[in-house]
């Protein structure tokens, strides 16, 4: 599916205009979605393939988590995320602020699946489609930004801890416990003393207390 | 509520576990009321509860998905297969001149085309050219990369725009210079070549190794 040329708003502008409207939050959430972003950036846009690959790792969820809320079809959630990527990989040079990057991502890739979704007929003919709205509500893109963070925090936790959350709460269909146990080798008796113990965790990443 | 902490240590009791426990409601009589009294008695538990369950209710309602693992990889790929517009063009023309390595922490006498000893975390050099010095320092700061961080003298700079860049494989930039020609930048380690401009001349420096 061609997309055609996509317009692509400074970040800087977006930036700007969200602050403006004193909707801008500089929360530990915030922080740890951005947190390392301008170095990242910074690299990538000098062509370290390296640090691009962290992008991609990094943003590769939400951005393929926004058409898919819209429960726009396979082909055009695929075709969503490699042109926001694409887009992406372009625009690195003239990124004015980095910190930036997660609404840009957020507010292009809903900007995609409102072009997508006029053009997707098997997103048109879904009885349960969402309508996309060609604006984002400014509490839309603060809830894909609370989304992403935690989706790093989980990253940053790693290990069994990660992989246990994102089993029993990030699964389309949660699991039962037992084959949670198999998934994650633990026994099932562990699991809901290893969850509590896991979202303590989580709740120090995305949430720091002040000690 | 009374706005006293009487819980000076919230390391103690309850911790992070049980206060997890207890905002996923696994807790039963008399570990839950143990905990509601800790609770009201400490405003920074208050806090961290209420941290909890935000992050317990973000987690609930965190409905990202995993993309196709090919997405990914051609996503991956981007970099090398996109041609992006080269915003450092400068440092593909021609050079006015090549530096001369005057000084090196790691080896001596210096000569043309460095190699790291790799036993220290800096390593200091200086490259001396007709037009300019330039003082680099090379930090290994972890994780396969190191921090370039110099600073370029050069008589009648600062009526001229200087700048700074640097070519290392398929990757190419430009550092932040400030007014007294200090600049640093973090890369891969690998070989780099850096270039400096200094009003319309550019200056070469010999390849490095980090």
């Amino acid at each position: 599916m061609s997309l055609g040329v996509i317009p692509t708003r400074s970040i800087r502008c977006l930036t700007q205009q969200r602050t403006e409207r004193g909707i801008v939050h500089d929360n530990s959430m915030g922080q740890l979605l951005t947190d390392g972003l301008a170095e990242l950036v910074a690299n990538a846009a000098a062509g370290d393939d390296r640090a691009w690959r962290q992008l991609v790792h990094r943003f590769k969820r939400l951005v393929f988590s926004i058409p898919r809320s819209y429960r726009l079809s396979d082909e055009a959630c695929e075709d969503v995320f490699q042109t926001v990527f694409t887009t992406l990989v372009r625009e690195l040079p003239r990124i004015s602020d980095p910190l930036a990057l997660p609404k840009w991502l957020i507010t292009t890739t809903h900007r995609v699946c409102w072009r997508v979704s006029r053009s997707d007929r098997a997103a048109q003919a879904a009885e349960h489609q969402f309508p996309v709205y060609e604006t984002l509500a400014s509490s839309d893109i603060e809830r894909w930004e609370a989304r992403a963070a935690v989706d790093q925090g989980l990253s940053a936790l790693g290990g069994r801890c990660e992989k246990l959350l994102r089993l029993l709460y990030l699964s389309p269909t949660p699991p039962p416990y037992e084959l949670v146990a198999e998934q994650t080798g633990m026994p099932v008796g562990s699991i809901g003393p290893t969850r509590a113990r896991c979202l303590g965790k989580l709740a120090e990443l995305v949430n720091p207390p002040d000690r | 509520m009374a706005n006293t902490d009487s819980n000076p240590n919230p390391g103690s009791f309850p911790s992070d576990e049980q206060l997890a426990s207890y905002a996923l409601g696994e807790l039963v009589p008399p570990q839950s009321s143990d905990i509601e009294r800790a609770i009201g008695s400490s405003d920074s538990l208050r806090r961290r509860l209420a941290s909890i369950q935000s992050t317990l209710g973000s987690l609930q309602s965190c409905d990202l998905h995993e993309p196709p693992r090919h997405l990914v990889q051609q996503a991956l790929r981007l970099m090398q297969q996109v041609e992006r517009p080269n915003e450092v063009g400068w440092l593909a023309r021609a050079v006015d001149a090549v530096a001369t390595l005057i000084f090196d922490s790691f080896t001596r006498p210096a000569a043309m085309g460095l190699r790291s000893a790799g036993l220290a975390d800096v390593r200091h050099l200086t490259f001396d050219s007709d037009s300019c010095e330039v003082d680099v320092e090379i930090l290994q700061i972890g994780n396969g990369r190191v921090r370039f961080v110099g600073q370029i003298t050069a008589d009648g700079a600062d009526d001229q725009a200087v700048r700074v860049g640097y070519i290392g494989g398929r990757m190419r930039g430009e550092a932040n210079t400030d007014k007294s020609g200090r600049f640093s930048f973090e890369v891969p380690r690998g070989e780099w070549e850096i270039k400096v401009q200094i009003g319309e001349r550019v200056i070469s420096l010999p390849g490095i190794v980090t």
